[in-house]
């Protein structure tokens, strides 16, 4: 009888149930009920799904006290580096697909499949979205001085300071260059403010613009040939990467992606990277990132300072592109919309579609989806420029 | 790079980073738009001119067509309009100025004598689907 309430006392003590009792066990708790909380956001709120999802169940499984799927310990930078034979070696099934996020291969194969979805047709008809594009990351730079006045280091300022340009796996590539040990709550949050894009953007362009400016009707934009559709991502890429070369592998990419598409001879190729690739890289992706957020990274004033510095820099991305969007009104005396200009961060497509909205809420006529479009895919370029150029002077 | 801001102080870092990289973002940016509208407009170009050639094409049918009254006369017009219910006189128009335009350069002038719509009731493809899966081996 004592053997066996021995044994049972034995299975209890080598239980997760009893971590939970053990020192700091509670955190544990209170990260499962956290991701409990994200998998509702995700399952029925519908919040970014496919990223969220992945992302909340990772960090449940990271917090299950004694599965042992993720070993943060063997992502501990020593003076030789991150030891990758003992990550084979001992490591579970989330340190082997970490190594993707680790060596920044995830991200791009992701802007692979962004690129074979996306038309730049808006942006190349209309080049001048791209400075609306550019001006949306404004708010990348002032987070970033933001982040270092509350005490970030400039890596961690850097990483932090991404999530204005509204894109999660620029986001990620640069976290995991810059600041490894915070790509857990970066990547939560730059997908959740990314989910809560229709509620942060449309007070701010209501606020910033005026009724006349949004009954803005755009002339319609011209037709784009096929023949300057393949010469765009060949000419992106040469001109980008050799002027930053940090933006090559995301940039690079893209217009890979961009150019299967549009050269319309490889229908095969594309329609795996459009579909197949892109769901196998968000699930290895998701996961893993989710997993980083174990109870001693995720709960400290930290991440507290990251959820509100991510939506301080995503509030002043949208308006740098409203405020540069007003700046067009005004020199091209009433023929460009403000609010397109919102659409310069990169969140394809939903940060568009939202300047429809609004433009529509005032006149029913008003048709600013595709206009928007320009600056939105123009947005994903910039933002990755602002990642080369901080991995560049940072990393 | 990195030597340099670790000698900085935090307020420096801030200054430098933001206004090297709003410049680096914008100048990269800007010639995109510069490298984009010199393309298009080079692209427009090409476009204006080859549509300017197809006009020039279709102006020169027409006008041999109308200066050379054996392409058709008002009789057989009259007659293919009548023989014909539904097939107007800019449909026989258009299908004159698309024979006129195959010839325009060669020399030849085509007579029409008459245009009747084909009396199968299958369609070309149905035709040649039909000639295909029945040709002899």
């Amino acid at each position: 009888m004592e053997a066996f309430l021995q044994t049972l006392i034995g299975i209890w003590e080598a239980s997760g149930f009893n971590a939970f009792f053990v020192d700091d066990g509670w955190k544990y708790a209170l990260m499962i009920a956290i991701s409990c909380g994200l998998l509702y956001l995700a399952i029925v709120k519908q919040f970014e799904p496919l990223l969220l999802l992945p992302i909340a169940f990772g960090m449940l499984l990271a917090n299950l006290p004694g599965a042992n799927i993720y070993h943060p310990e063997l992502w501990v930078l020593t003076g030789d580096g991150i030891d990758y034979g003992a990550v084979l070696h001992d490591g579970g099934v989330l340190d082997i697909l970490y190594m993707g996020v680790k060596l920044g291969i995830y991200p791009p194969l992701i802007f692979l499949g962004i690129g074979a979805m996306t038309d730049f047709g808006p942006l190349i008809s209309n080049p001048k979205s791209f400075l609306l594009g550019a001006a949306a990351q404004l708010g990348i730079f002032a987070a970033f001085v933001g982040a270092l006045a509350i005490g970030f280091t400039p890596q961690e300022a850097g990483s932090i300071a991404i999530i204005g340009g509204a894109d999660g796996p620029t986001a990620i590539f640069t976290t995991s260059k810059l600041a490894p040990h915070l790509l857990g709550p970066i990547a939560v949050a730059a997908y959740s403010y990314m989910a809560l894009i229709p509620f942060i953007q449309k007070p701010i362009m209501r606020l910033l613009t005026t009724k006349k400016e949004r009954l803005v009707r755009m002339s319609e934009l011209r037709t784009v040939s096929k023949t300057e559709k393949i010469i765009f991502p060949v000419m992106v890429t040469i001109i980008v990467s050799l002027l930053i070369p940090d933006a090559a592998s995301l940039v690079g990419m893209l217009m890979l992606g961009n150019l299967m598409k549009e050269s319309g001879v490889v229908e095969r190729i594309c329609k795996t990277a459009q579909n197949e690739l892109m769901n196998i890289i968000t699930i290895f992706l998701g996961t893993t990132v989710g997993a980083t957020t174990n109870a001693e990274s995720f709960l400290n004033l930290k991440t507290l300072g990251i959820v509100l510095m991510g939506l301080v820099a995503f509030c002043l991305g949208t308006t740098g592109g409203l405020l540069f969007g007003k700046i067009m009104y005004i020199v091209t005396k009433g023929k460009v919309n403000p609010l397109i200009g919102s659409a310069g961060v990169s969140a394809v497509p939903m940060a568009a579609r939202v300047s429809q909205q609004v433009g529509q809420s005032e006149d029913p006529g008003n048709f600013l989806l595709m206009h928007a479009m320009g600056p939105n895919v123009a947005g994903v370029i910039g933002s990755a420029v602002a990642a080369g150029v901080l991995i560049q002077m940072l990393g | 790079m990195k030597e340099l801001i670790s000698q900085m102080s935090t307020l420096e870092i801030g200054i430098i980073v933001t206004i090297t990289g709003i410049i680096i973002v914008f100048a990269m940016l800007i010639l995109l738009v510069g490298v984009l509208q010199l393309f298009g407009y080079v692209s427009e170009s090409i476009q204006k001119a080859h549509a300017k050639r197809a006009d020039a094409i279709r102006t020169a049918a027409m006008a041999a067509m109308s200066e050379d009254g054996n392409y058709f006369d008002d009789k057989t017009v009259a007659a293919v309009v009548e023989d014909n219910d539904g097939l107007s006189e800019e449909v026989v128009a258009v299908i004159s100025a698309a024979v006129a335009s195959l010839y325009v350069n060669s020399g030849r002038k085509p007579v029409i004598k008459a245009i009747k719509k084909s009396s199968s009731r299958r369609t070309a493809w149905s035709n040649a689907g039909i000639a295909d899966n029945t040709r002899a081996f």
